[in-house]
């Protein structure tokens, strides 16, 4: 009967060693790795074939001045990417057309940074650094929506110091597959000095807050009239 | 009237002085755009700021086409097209002193006026005729070797046009270059009127338009100065036409300067050519 309280002690011990045990078991099972973020924005690409959407784009850069521009885009799996124009067309080069597909572990260096709540939506941050010279880019920072796997915003730096912010809007097609529909990419255009006039020499050494502010603005893309897993033929990427 | 200008046309048509020009422009052209065919456009890719461009966005389009390399014709050659207007408008009348028939030219019925007004009216004409064929020819062959494209314009920045607006803007453009090659033909004029010998002219007025284009190009405070009283300030106008938006009040005095000069030269030459004493 006198070791009754003491026994007692210890099977409360062992139970709370065994819920905290317990709950870490659980916590750890919920949280995702780099690799399940992965793996899920994947398998959710994965299920779009290929595609067909054209593009209306419009450029609000100072310095940058072109006509409002029509592209047709093409996508074939795993990373066929074909852009067709009749005139002049310009598109931001990464992250436009998120590929999960090219994020692996031997051209980049992988973290989660955290969480994020973006348009209301809470998103993982996840960073990707690179690893590999051939990489265009020095660094890539990717919101991920983690019910939809999905990408919601992109941020880019190139090795040269440029940088990109691209937000997506994302609709639901056939039911089933979020695509985007419209891009905004604030775009940052360092060391662009422009075409100088051929016998002028631009004013490279004073350079101004305006000029360098004249070199940031916005892209803005409307993905239209999708075409998903219709079969696109390969020649059309040999082009 | 036109009989005058017919004989002018004649008497200037029979030189060989007079094809210099065209010639020059049929050679230096063609060699020009087999030069940038061969080239593969490296020379619109290779700059710092294309490879920018390259870096951040995917490019598609033509840019090296027809209209991109008749505008790098014009950038390259109105610097020396007046050297060839000169040579034509230059001779006009000391031509004629030099070779003894203005004497004679003068005592037939038709006035001064009117004699000098047909000599300044084949000028012009062969001056436009000049623009003209490098209109024609650079257009032509550049988009029979090039193609159509939207048209790059090379200026602070990236500017594009539509084919569209590069049309347009070309038809604006030659019709200035022309202009602004009259007042050229206009000095010469004056510098033919004179004196008897045709070199003094035209090697005179080449030596104000290049003395007069590089204090209007020289970023010098005190050549800053002098730039507005310069007629070569406002020969550039042309370029202006390739701007968005076309900045039209600038051009318009532009236009009203280049008609100023012209007048100034021309009334000037027909003032000395009116109570001249000729002698030869």
């Amino acid at each position: 009967m006198k070791n009754r309280p003491c026994s007692c002690l210890i099977w409360l011990s062992a139970l709370i060693l065994l819920l905290f045990q317990g709950s870490d078991c659980i916590s750890q099972g919920t949280e995702l790795t780099v690799d399940d973020i992965l793996r899920n924005l994947q398998s959710t690409f994965a299920e779009i074939e290929d595609y067909t959407v054209m593009l209306n784009v419009k450029s609000d850069i100072k310095q940058v001045r072109v006509p409002q521009m029509e592209v047709t885009a093409f996508f074939k799996q795993p990373d066929k990417l074909h852009l067709q124009s009749t005139g002049f067309a310009m598109l931001p080069r990464e992250g436009m057309f998120i590929n999960p597909n090219r994020f692996n572990r031997e051209d980049f260096y992988m973290s989660i940074l955290g969480k994020e709540t973006l348009k209301d939506i809470e998103t993982i941050k996840l960073e990707l650094v690179h690893r590999n010279e051939k990489i265009k880019v020095r660094k890539l920072i990717i919101w991920v929506d983690p019910v939809r796997w999905i990408s919601l915003k992109i941020d880019t730096v190139t090795w040269q110091g440029q940088s990109a912010s691209v937000d997506f809007k994302y609709e639901k097609f056939q039911d089933r597959y979020w695509l985007p529909v419209k891009a905004s990419a604030m775009m940052d255009l360092t060391g662009f000095k422009g075409f100088s006039r051929f016998h002028e020499m631009p004013d490279w050494e004073n350079e101004t807050e305006s000029a360098s502010n004249d070199r940031k603005g916005e892209i803005t893309i409307q993905f239209y009239d999708y075409r998903i897993n219709e079969g696109i033929p390969d020649f059309i990427f040999e082009q | 009237m036109f009989r005058l200008i017919r004989l002018e046309w004649i008497k200037t048509f029979n030189k060989l002085r007079t094809y210099i020009g065209f010639i020059a422009i049929c050679v230096v052209l063609p060699l020009l755009f087999i030069g940038l065919k061969l080239d593969k456009g490296r020379f619109l890719t290779s700059s710092a700021s294309y490879n920018v461009l390259e870096q951040n966005f995917h490019i598609m389009g033509n840019l090296l086409n027809g209209f991109f390399v008749s505008q790098l014709a014009m950038y390259f050659l109105m610097v020396h097209i007046p050297f060839f207007i000169v040579l034509v408008a230059g001779d006009q009348i000391a031509g004629e002193a030099t070779a003894g028939t203005l004497r004679m030219v003068l005592i037939r019925p038709p006035s001064r006026m009117r004699i000098f007004a047909a000599k300044v009216a084949i000028s012009l004409i062969y001056t436009i005729m000049m623009v003209l064929c490098l209109a024609v020819l650079s257009l032509g062959l550049g988009i029979i070797l090039f193609g159509t494209g939207d048209l790059l314009v090379r200026e602070e920045g990236l500017l594009i046009l539509s084919e569209q607006q590069a049309v347009c803007r070309f038809l604006i453009a030659y019709p200035l270059a022309m202009l602004a090659m009259g007042v050229v033909a206009a000095l010469a004029l004056l510098l033919s009127v004179l004196v008897e010998n045709a070199i003094g002219p035209i090697i005179g007025t080449m030596a104000i338009v290049v003395i007069s284009f590089i204090i209007s190009e020289t970023p010098i405070s005190l050549f800053v100065k002098i730039r507005p009283f310069l007629f070569t300030t406002y020969s550039k106008v042309w370029q202006k036409a390739f701007l968005d938006p076309i900045p039209f009040n600038d051009i318009t005095i532009s236009v009203i300067y280049l008609f100023l000069y012209m007048v100034l030269f021309l009334g000037a030459a027909f003032f000395i050519f009116n109570r001249r004493d000729i002698l030869s």
